[in-house]
């Protein structure tokens, strides 16, 4: 391999490496779930936010109640969730990161993160299509 | 940098489910005696709550030993160290690596030593790199945990 094409594929590493949105699912891993109690997260701008991510759990049979502060105590499973945006002549979805719980205990986990992602036309659309995808992967075994 | 967190495993559970009936929990590890935490240019690997690399790996035990009935707050039958703490964010240019070592002692007077490396994917561009290697502590600990409860010396420990 001469320097020229070392350097070509080089480049395209680069390149395709500084355009990436990755998307992280570790599904929960308990089976069964049918209540979810989920931490409000004051920090989040995006009113909307909450409200898709508790219907869209709905929509998957599993009947959700938002707390603040302490987890009480009767929430076998719980959920907390944050969620940020960027402007780029349109707002999108920069990072979001969803963790599901078993009496405190980290089952589940979904991470989208689009940070490195700024070349990339797909890293518009609605935040609700985003979580989407994330919800389905990580509840998909239970 | 985005906080590194432990997930409990249903592997580890397996693993753990024959020593039902014993109950123990971890005291927070010692160590490592050397440790750099800065990555690259970005700033410093974060552990979740403010964590030392021993206290979230005695987090993963306690979390794994909880999530599989065993574990027991007024037991401290395990202790031990971080002897080595180690990572890359820039293997083979975007990939990454941990490698984590601990020896663990019980109150029963045996000990047992345990390394494990784990590969992730890092990535390219410095913040997200660092970030992603933050984040693979949790599964770099979590497959330490799960190598530990698979020895066959483990069984000593707890007995």
């Amino acid at each position: 391999m001469n320097n020229r094409t070392c350097a070509v594929l080089l480049l395209a590493a680069v390149l395709a490496a500084g355009c990436a949105i990755t998307q992280t699912v570790k599904p929960v891993t308990v089976a069964g779930i049918t209540d979810l109690c989920i931490k409000r997260n004051s920090r989040v701008m995006m009113s909307s936010f909450l409200p898709e991510l508790t219907s869209q759990i709905e929509k998957k049979g599993i009947h959700t109640t938002v707390y603040d502060g302490e987890r009480p105590a009767s929430c076998k499973y719980s959920l907390d969730y944050t969620a940020n945006w960027h402007w780029d002549l349109a707002m999108y979805l920069v990072f979001a990161e969803i963790n599901v719980y078993d009496s405190g205990l980290l089952v589940g986990q979904a991470t989208y993160d689009a940070h490195a992602g700024g070349g990339r036309p797909d890293k518009f659309g609605p935040t609700a299509d985003k979580l989407r995808g994330l919800l389905d992967q990580l509840f998909a075994r239970s | 940098m985005t906080p590194a967190t432990y997930m409990v495993s249903q592997d580890t559970k397996s693993a753990l489910a024959k020593y039902q009936g014993a109950k123990l929990m971890f005291a927070d590890l010692s160590g490592p005696a050397a440790f750099d935490p800065m990555c690259r240019a970005v700033g410093k690997i974060s552990v979740a709550d403010g964590m030392t690399i021993g206290q979230f790996v005695a987090k993963g035990f306690n979390d794994e030993l909880k999530f599989a009935g065993l574990y027991a707050a007024d037991r401290v039958k395990l202790t031990g160290t971080v002897t080595k703490a180690a990572f890359s964010s820039s293997a083979a240019v975007v990939n990454g690596y941990w490698d984590l070592a601990i020896t663990l002692q019980s109150i029963n007077g045996q000990s047992m030593s345990v390394e494990s490396h784990h590969d992730f994917e890092a990535g390219f561009i410095g913040a997200s790199a660092c970030n992603n290697t933050s984040r693979a502590l949790g599964p770099a600990v979590q497959q330490l945990v799960q190598k530990t409860v698979n020895d066959p010396r483990f069984a000593a420990l707890i007995r």
